[in-house]
């Protein structure tokens, strides 16, 4: 891509590691927050109970989150990777929301 | 950034992610390990207290007192002096007074005598209590935001650091001093990996109790938003539900008098090894009056750290029983456990103390990250002549955080010994001093160079330090030889305590006005300070 | 209790850094032998993880883990500090530590 826009390898750093740094504060607590509100759901046991659970765990998923936006390979996998982890819980609360 | 490996991009995002929130961290960390000792703080600042001696008359001594300091009263609690506040606390509410949490009538008694005592107008050790995760002067809920992202940073940062640390387990035992960056480096992982249970598990509870703010998403989902719904169906944070204490009505008919306490509190006494911690009572003087004894402190901490209560009808003194406690599920015990290891209102004193010195440590791994930062970078700043700007605003920041934080907590309790008792605005005034000294440190750095703004701000804050135990030799009942004399430990510890400080405070400085640059990474340190010096 | 779960601790950790040859050397002046190195981590393991007895016995489960995840790290910053400063007393202390720290409690 970076070829493609004729940019200087400084620039390509940059905008990776801005990219970066986007997807692990911003990106991460989205990933958290749906996988806290779809796991709250889904988690068996009484509905407060499961909402505890969900919500403790999501601090864990964050932190990963933020971990693996620096810690792939490239920006774009990384990217690709927390959309994927992102589009189940985040189909889940749209299927519930359609069929409620 | 495909040439940078994974431990390399973990490392990158450590430095960046430590650097920029390392000073709030600091200032979180530092003001929350002083908070395990909050109550001993307030007792310290609070010399009129000081003279208040608890013997094994007391609780007797008190309840009756009680009598007398609250006759219409519907419900009153005394807390019990203990090893935390040699004082006594009366708390009460009139007939149609609502009972709320601070609400009511409330006087401190001295322990000896029973009498009310006046204390100095002082949020005490409570100030550094609230500014660990409220900080000062901002609405709540953007505070607790600003330290909670930070603690979610800080989390982040203990993950990467382990992955970064890629000779955990060879380097575990290792320290080599004076060898520069070197020792920095090792200081820092030091501090780091010997606590790391301790700094996961505090970071990791202090998100979890700020979690229905941070994350309130769940909730959000599973009760559509009636929050209140869901505090009611989760039980409440795990609290046990208190009995119902329908005060705040007329007492029914003629003035009952209350049991005698003496044959209650020993049995309460032989159940509960650490003693009572308070006594209370709904409608005294009446038939249906309720006498509630508390235990001081809890052992488990799956229960929040809860302590046992015992409930005795006020007029025969025969032990009511209590309902059972509900069972605990399992993510409600998973979150009493973590909020009970924050908290600490379990802990006893030597427990509390092995969790001060690991808060110690976890300081001390902030503050050593903080330094390296600076240090590692000094090799390229010799090669480009000059200081980059950010470069000096990081030393600028790490000298008055770093020491002025500590400074500024001293001159904090000077305020406490020095301003006038009856002067208005009295606790704010010593807040403000916190903050104004503070303020001066984070300015001071600008006008001097590096080396000379830290060893003065050392130098200054470790005589304030020690200064303070000896201000207290013009106290009547607080100074460090008399309290040692009478084996009052509660005082006697924070004196001591200021003492280790200022030993610690002043070491650093000694050691680093004996300094030398290594010659291998500085080539010629006069000309690089003068040029800091000139530049400054 | 408190000692004794903090002498088993820095007891414990004391064999587990004898057991590397980098601190057996710094305190035994050679890199000793595999077979009693591995010994000494199979000891250090045995007493970290009896540490957490005295506790429990003497605060219940919760707590007492509680107690002993701090005393570890206070254990083995101790252990640190006289590796880099005095490595000669660390053998003394791990031996006799635990004895002494039962005898506070006995008397």
């Amino acid at each position: 891509m970076s070829d493609a826009l004729n940019l200087s390898p400084q620039t390509t750093y940059r905008l990776a590691i801005a990219s970066r740094t986007v997807l692990a504060i911003f990106g991460s607590y989205l990933f958290a927050a749906l996988a806290a509100a779809s796991l709250s759901l889904l988690l068996p046991g009484p509905r407060a109970q499961a909402v505890l659970g969900a919500t403790m765990l999501a601090f864990v998923l964050y932190c990963a989150m933020a971990i693996w936006a620096f810690s792939a390979a490239c920006a774009t996998r990384a990217w690709l990777v927390a959309l994927a982890c992102c589009a189940p819980p985040a189909l889940h609360l749209l299927l519930r929301e359609v069929m409620s | 950034m495909k040439a940078l490996g994974f431990r390399q991009a973990n490392a990158w995002l450590h430095t960046w992610a430590g650097l920029l929130l390392g000073w709030l961290l600091y200032a979180v960390f530092l003001t929350g390990t002083l908070s395990f000792f909050q109550e001993e703080i307030t007792f310290w600042m609070k010399p009129e207290l000081h003279a208040s001696v608890p013997d094994n008359q007391t609780a007797q001594r008190l309840a009756q007192a009680m009598q007398s300091l609250a006759p219409n009263a519907a419900q009153w609690t005394l807390t019990l002096p203990g090893e935390r506040n040699a004082g006594a606390q009366a708390q009460w509410f009139d007939i149609g007074q609502p009972i709320v949490k601070r609400g009511g009538q409330s006087v401190a008694l001295d322990a000896g005598t029973a009498e009310p005592v006046t204390p100095r107008e002082t949020r005490g050790g409570g100030f550094l209590y609230r500014f660990h995760f409220e900080l000062y002067g901002m609405p709540r809920v953007l505070a607790r935001w600003i330290v909670g992202i930070a603690t979610m940073v800080m989390l982040v940062a203990i993950v990467s650091g382990v992955i970064t640390h890629k000779k955990i387990f060879k380097e575990f035992f290792t320290f080599r001093p004076r060898k520069g960056q070197r020792s920095w480096l090792d200081a820092h992982n030091a501090t780091a990996v010997l606590a790391l249970p301790f700094h996961l598990m505090i970071t990791y509870s202090g998100l979890l109790l700020l979690m229905f703010m941070l994350m309130p998403w769940g909730v959000e989902s599973a009760y559509r938003g009636d929050t209140q719904k869901f505090f009611n169906e989760s039980g409440g944070r795990g609290a046990r539900a208190a009995p119902a204490m329908g005060a705040g009505e007329q007492p029914l008919g003629e003035q009952v008098p209350l049991s005698d306490f003496a044959p209650l509190l020993a049995q309460a006494e032989q159940r509960w090894p650490r003693g009572v911690s308070s006594i209370s009572v709904t409608r005294p003087g009446t038939s249906d009056a309720v006498i509630e004894l508390r235990e001081r402190g809890g052992d488990s901490l799956i229960d929040r750290g809860n302590s046992e209560r015992l409930r005795f009808d006020g007029v025969s003194g025969a032990l009511l029983n209590s309902p059972p406690a509900p069972g605990i599920s399992t993510p409600n015990a998973i979150y009493n456990v973590f909020s009970s290891l924050h908290l600490i209102r379990f802990a006893g004193a030597p427990l509390r103390w092995f969790f001060f010195i690991s808060g110690v440590v976890g300081t001390a791994m902030i503050a050593t990250g903080l330094v390296l930062w600076v240090v590692k970078r000094l090799p390229e700043r010799q090669k480009l002549g000059r200081t980059p700007i950010g470069h000096r605003l990081v030393e600028v920041l790490n000298i008055g955080t770093v020491a002025g934080l500590p400074l500024a907590i001293a001159a904090y309790f000077w305020a406490n010994r020095l301003l006038p008792v009856g002067m208005t605005q009295r606790s704010d005034w010593e807040i403000r001093s916190f903050f104004i000294v503070w303020l001066l440190c984070l300015v001071h750095p600008l006008l001097r160079s590096h080396k000379r703004a830290w060893l003065e701000q050392l130098w200054v804050a470790a005589g304030l330090f020690a200064a303070l135990p000896l201000f207290s030799v013009g106290l009547a009942h607080s100074h460090l030889l008399a309290s040692l004399a009478q084996g009052q430990w509660l005082l006697a510890g924070m004196d001591l305590t200021l003492l280790a400080s200022a030993a610690l405070l002043g070491y650093g400085a000694w050691k680093l006005n004996r300094h030398q640059p290594l010659h291998r990474a500085q080539r010629q340190p006069r000309t690089v300070s003068t040029r800091q010096e000139s530049a400054a | 209790m408190i000692w004794i779960c903090l002498a088993l601790s820095f007891s414990g950790f004391s064999a587990l850094s004898l057991s590397t040859e980098r601190h057996h050397a710094q305190v035994f002046e050679d890199k000793g032998s595999p077979l009693k190195r591995q010994l000494l981590r199979l000891l250090g393991w045995l007493l970290l993880a009896g540490a957490v007895i005295p506790g429990v016995i003497q605060l219940g489960p919760s707590v007492g883990i509680a107690l002993w995840a701090a005393v570890l790290s206070v254990a083995a910053g101790g252990l640190v500090i006289l590796l880099t400063y005095r490595p000669r007393l660390i053998v003394p202390l791990a031996v006799a530590g635990p004895s002494m720290a039962l005898a506070v409690w006995m008397f």
